[in-house]
């Protein structure tokens, strides 16, 4: 094993590089992979599109964020009635670097639903449970040192005036002796798995654009990609693991000619959002809350988004006129969400001759129901935390000061007119063997020897909790696998 | 070439939106929302940017009418199927933009700078 001494990443200008192990994507499922794999002995290559932007050098949740960390500068939208708007990573530690840093472990009847209803062999809960842990140690995963932050308390505070179950989800975070909510570290992947990969002999390599795979029957030899300099360049590899996301991984096989059940079972967890106004000052610009509250859960749960003044006057948009005043007091305004787990499906379809997919999604008659259901609950939740105005984010929705106006709410939504988001995507490529997978129950992509997922792709279908616990335990399980039943070569 | 025809397209009908909704926005502060407007929809996934700039297309030759911004007025409170998105894909950004950078921006859009 060869310890490096060189920085951890570098732009791509070589116009070749050989690996032995290639790894496109560098977010939660392609940097634990290459933690793995570089500790066992492969010579892995780590290919990230976006740059690698140093933590505390951008305002979390920011414009300068979005446009330096997330891809098409955080305006994304899968097409639909309504459109959902979502929003992906595009940096070196992919979506770890800019999401809420919430974790959960996946539940033993979601891990024993997806064993059952897609024939994932020898997925054992044990194993997952014991893999949850390790990354748990790993990524610090800790609650709040002392009091967690106002908009956290007003979900606890109203939850608890309903008797509504809620809890405090646990972050990976450091945070310093005697720290409290605004002072933790986020443990993302720039900040664990890539140092870790590193420090066993990983190569790093930022802004390198992989356009297809070369593909020969049933192997996969070399990456044709675009290099920092917008230069064409070759990785050549013995393996490869497709890590680019929920989007990008199945666009990225589509484009390398491998089509068969790929792309087509796109899950999503759809929200819509509200904000709520109060007479005390609650409004953190640079965090989200902890608490979520899962009464209703899976189907319906409830939990707190980044409330700065610029996404306050968003969610305000949709009802400029009746509800813009409340912009001028955003300090005691916060930004809530209500998801849903969708029974609704979506498709990402390369187009030949464009850089980006086409990325659609379509909302079940269940799926708007629930919509409409989790806006008025959530809306109730607020005025029990002691909201003296509510917000819903859609046009035509009314001002809500009672629990009598909801009815109105009720009445007159509809998800055409609300600003449907999302930002957790995955299953384009999911594992199992039944006919309905597009890869085996390792991650293997269907027909080829050498292709693998290890990403939010490979999900089975939406978790209905923060998938990223999800994603890096099958990760972990799928690259131990592969280390079990590969060698490095000497 | 797409990043010219959105600067063709997309700034006069930012300039002109915001003009109707945020007409205390000043002028400056109008211009630096239209490059933003602008940047975005260069940004935008392939497919997207196409369909945007071809509705920028007509919604340009809107603003140029003398009732342009009656037009606009209209359409932010009757949204369209497609142009509807676009308006409100462009009033978003604008709206985030504006409160962002000049957080005690009065609602109509005045008194900030």
């Amino acid at each position: 094993m060869t310890v490096h001494s060189a920085p951890i990443h570098s732009p791509a200008t070589e116009s070749l590089y050989d690996a032995e192990i290639l790894i496109i994507g560098s977010g939660a499922g392609g940097a634990t992979t290459a933690a793995l794999l570089s500790e066992a002995g492969f010579d892995v290559l780590v290919v990230e599109e976006g740059t690698w932007v140093e933590q505390g050098s951008v305002v979390p949740f920011s414009l300068d964020q979005m446009n330096q960390q997330y891809r098409s500068a955080g305006v994304t939208v899968a097409l639909g009635l309504p459109s959902i708007a979502y929003t992906e990573g595009r940096c070196a530690g992919g979506g770890t670097e800019v999401n809420s840093g919430l974790y959960r472990r996946p539940p033993a009847e979601l891990l024993e639903r997806w064993r059952t209803q897609y024939h994932i062999r020898d997925l054992d809960p044990d194993e997952m449970y014991a893999i949850a842990h390790e990354l748990e140690t790993a990524l610090n995963v800790t609650k709040v040192p002392g009091k967690v932050s106002a908009p956290s308390m007003v979900l606890h505070r109203g939850a608890e005036a309903l008797s509504w179950e809620n809890s405090e989800s646990p972050r990976w975070m450091k945070y310093p002796p005697g720290g409290n909510a605004a002072s933790g570290q986020r443990q993302s992947m720039t900040r664990t798995y890539l140092p870790r990969a590193h420090r066993a002999g990983a190569r790093i390599i930022t802004q390198c654009r992989v356009r297809k795979l070369a593909i020969n029957g049933t192997s996969a030899s070399e990456a044709l990609v675009v290099l920092a300099n917008g230069q064409p360049g070759r990785i050549r590899f013995r393996h490869v693991f497709v890590c680019g996301g929920a989007i990008h991984t199945p666009a990225l096989l589509q484009r390398s000619g491998l089509h068969e059940r790929i792309g087509d079972t796109l899950a999503v967890h759809p929200t819509v959002k509200l904000a709520a106004h109060f007479r005390e000052a609650i409004n953190v610009p640079d965090d989200v809350p902890v608490h979520q509250v899962k009464e209703f859960a899976p189907e319906i749960s409830f939990g707190g988004s980044a409330s700065n003044p610029g996404l306050v006057a968003m969610a305000l948009a949709d009802n400029w006129a009746e509800f813009g005043h409340a912009v001028n007091d955003w300090q005691r305004v916060s930004v809530y969400y209500a998801a849903i787990t969708s029974q609704g499906k979506g498709r990402v379809k390369a187009i030949p001759g464009m850089r980006d997919p086409l990325v659609t999604y379509h909302l079940t008659g269940r799926d708007k129901q629930l919509l409409r259901s989790g806006l008025s609950r959530l809306t109730l939740l607020m005025l029990a935390a002691g909201a003296d105005e509510v917000y819903p984010s859609y046009r035509g929705a009314p001002l809500v000061r009672t629990p009598g106006d909801i009815a109105n709410l009720q009445h007159s939504f509809a998800t055409t007119k609300a600003t449907v988001m999302t930002v957790h995507l995955c299953s384009t490529v999911p594992i199992g063997e039944h006919p309905r997978c597009a890869a085996n129950s390792f991650g293997q992509v269907r027909g080829m020897k050498n292709v693998w997922v290890n990403d939010a792709s490979m999900l089975p279908d939406a978790p209905g909790v923060n998938p990223q616990g999800s994603v890096q335990a099958f990760a972990v399980r799928n690259a131990r696998r592969f280390i079990e039943t590969n060698s490095p070569r000497g | 070439m797409a990043a010219q025809t959105s600067r063709a397209f997309v700034r006069p009908f930012t300039q002109c939106l915001l003009g109707v909704d945020l007409p205390g926005l000043s002028s400056s502060q109008r211009d630096q929302v239209s490059e933003f407007a602008v940047f975005h929809v260069d940004e935008l996934p392939s497919v997207l940017r196409l369909g945007c700039n071809i509705i920028a297309v007509p919604m340009r030759g809107v603003v140029a009418l003398p009732i342009g911004s009656n037009v606009i007025a209209w359409l932010i409170r009757h949204p369209l199927p497609l142009v509807g998105e676009y308006v409100r894909m462009i009033r978003s950004l604008a709206y985030t933009y504006v409160w962002e950078h000049w957080p005690d921006t009065l609602p109509d859009g005045s008194g900030a700078e």
